[in-house]
């Protein structure tokens, strides 16, 4: 499929740019927020930093009947907020849902309204200003606003994936807005998530997942590193949480809850190892909550249900500003994360 | 290069990935009658999906001259249904009703 040629002009009263942002309400190109209109020469200009003519194809879907280019990936990351040098992170965000289409399914259309998760690694974080420190998970950074914005807006206006129509997620999620932020790797105890998944630090990275909110672990009072444990696990296994089991998780341990954590020892692989004998649930307890499938049957209250497949399916990373106790549990489904090296970013 | 959409002197990009001026879908049209045709079910694996979909045809099978109902599965509910099933469900069926939710 190709794109469409014809060159359309609609020539609209307008007396300015303020103007231009509700003609792309009309045209219904927003997200709900005012958007920056895609003026072609922006749009050029993204493209050209790039090093694209805009006739390449970034992502299809086949049964949406729905190809994006490169131009229109450039129009939606212009109307979300992007500079030119973030377009090397959405497309390699958009080649990994390329490659993996049920995120893509997933994050358009599923029930339970699951967002797309970003989280930056490597030196493209100071690149491009990404926030790995206070307010971790917004709001306030351009860069982890509108890279989360733009991947949506390429959905919803590439895929028709909209609210009510196509996109059945019966409550949303504010995720859907955005979800994208950097790990804290310099005052991290722990080596970066993207070096123990593999790649070299001096990489830079990001891991894409389907994911739903974050949840906050508030312990202020448990002085040890076992008691912020016990809490992350207690709150993985929440109902609502163990309803995934088993699944795939990025822990975000914030910088107080990190210090504590390294002075009592606990490494990367002693979080996870934790997560996977304490995050978990006999299936009895799962039942009689509603979230798994009954009838209750005898020894169902021996069978455990684990937060994981495996101990490698929990990821850890630091980040978050300083000053308070609080981590984030962030759930990512059973479709497995991907870290992929960013091609071609600015040096 | 895309359809842009002009505001006085500023050229919008259209970001849909489509023709600006139509759709690609075109809904077929619906039948003048059910009696003689064949009935699809395609249930989306959720819990009890397939009893719901089942005691529809039921349904409308007592009520109308349906030649026969088929049931298709999807192999999952977060996922597009797939291409062969698709396929299948062109071949075999005159109309079709799917659910979608838990």
């Amino acid at each position: 499929m190709t794109t469409n040629n014809m060159e359309r002009s609609k020539i609209v009263e307008a007396s300015d740019t303020i103007e231009a942002i509700e003609e792309c309400y009309r045209m219904g190109w927003s997200d709900g927020l005012p958007v920056v209109p895609p003026v072609d020469y922006k749009v050029r200009e993204m493209l050209e930093m790039a090093g694209l003519t805009g006739e390449e194809e970034i992502i299809s879907l086949e049964m949406r009947n729905r190809v994006l280019t490169s131009e229109n990936v450039a129009a939606n990351a212009v109307m979300a907020g992007c500079l030119p040098e973030y377009f090397p992170v959405l497309a390699t965000t958009l080649k990994t849902l390329e490659e993996e289409k049920n995120f893509v399914h997933m994050a358009s259309a599923s029930t339970s309204s699951p967002a797309i998760l970003m989280v930056l690694n490597g030196p493209i974080r100071d690149q491009i200003g990404a926030n790995y420190k206070d307010g971790l998970l917004g709001p306030g950074n351009r860069a982890n606003a509108v890279l989360g914005r733009a991947i949506r807006l390429c959905f919803m206006n590439g895929f028709d994936a909209r609210p009510g129509t196509l996109d059945r997620g019966t409550l949303g999620n504010p995720s859907k807005y955005t979800l994208c932020f950097a790990e804290n790797e310099e005052d991290s105890p722990w080596e970066p998530m993207h070096v123990a998944r593999g790649f070299k630090k001096e990489d830079s990275t990001v891991t894409v997942a389907v994911a739903y909110n974050p949840i906050t672990v508030n312990n202020s009072y448990g002085h040890t590193g076992e008691s912020i444990l016990m809490s992350i696990a207690d709150t993985l296994k929440s109902a609502s949480m163990a309803f995934r089991f088993p699944s795939q998780w990025v822990l975000v341990i914030g910088p107080e809850h990190a210090i504590t954590l390294n002075e009592d020892g606990w490494t990367r692989k002693g979080i996870q190892d934790y997560m996977m004998e304490h995050a978990v649930r006999p299936q009895s307890e799962l039942i009689r909550l509603g979230i798994a499938q009954g009838p209750e049957r005898e020894g169902d209250d021996k069978i455990i249900r684990r937060c994981a497949q495996n101990a490698e399916d929990i990821l850890v990373l630091m980040g978050g500003g300083t000053g308070g106790r609080n981590s984030a549990i962030i759930d990512t489904t059973r479709f497995k994360i991907r870290t992929t090296k960013i091609e071609n970013p600015r040096s | 290069m895309a359809e842009t959409v002009t505001v006085r002197n500023m050229r919008l990009v259209n970001p849909t990935g489509t023709s600006l001026s139509s759709g690609d879908f075109h809904l077929n049209e619906r039948p003048d009658t059910l009696s003689g045709k064949t009935l699809g079910l395609l249930e989306n694996s959720k819990a009890n999906s397939d009893k719901v979909l089942h005691e529809l045809g039921q349904m409308l099978k007592e009520k109308y001259d349906l030649k026969d109902i088929v049931y298709f599965n999807k192999h999952s509910a977060s996922l597009p249904t797939k291409p062969d099933v698709v396929q299948d469900m062109v071949n075999k069926v005159d109309i079709l009703i799917t659910g979608i939710g838990d």
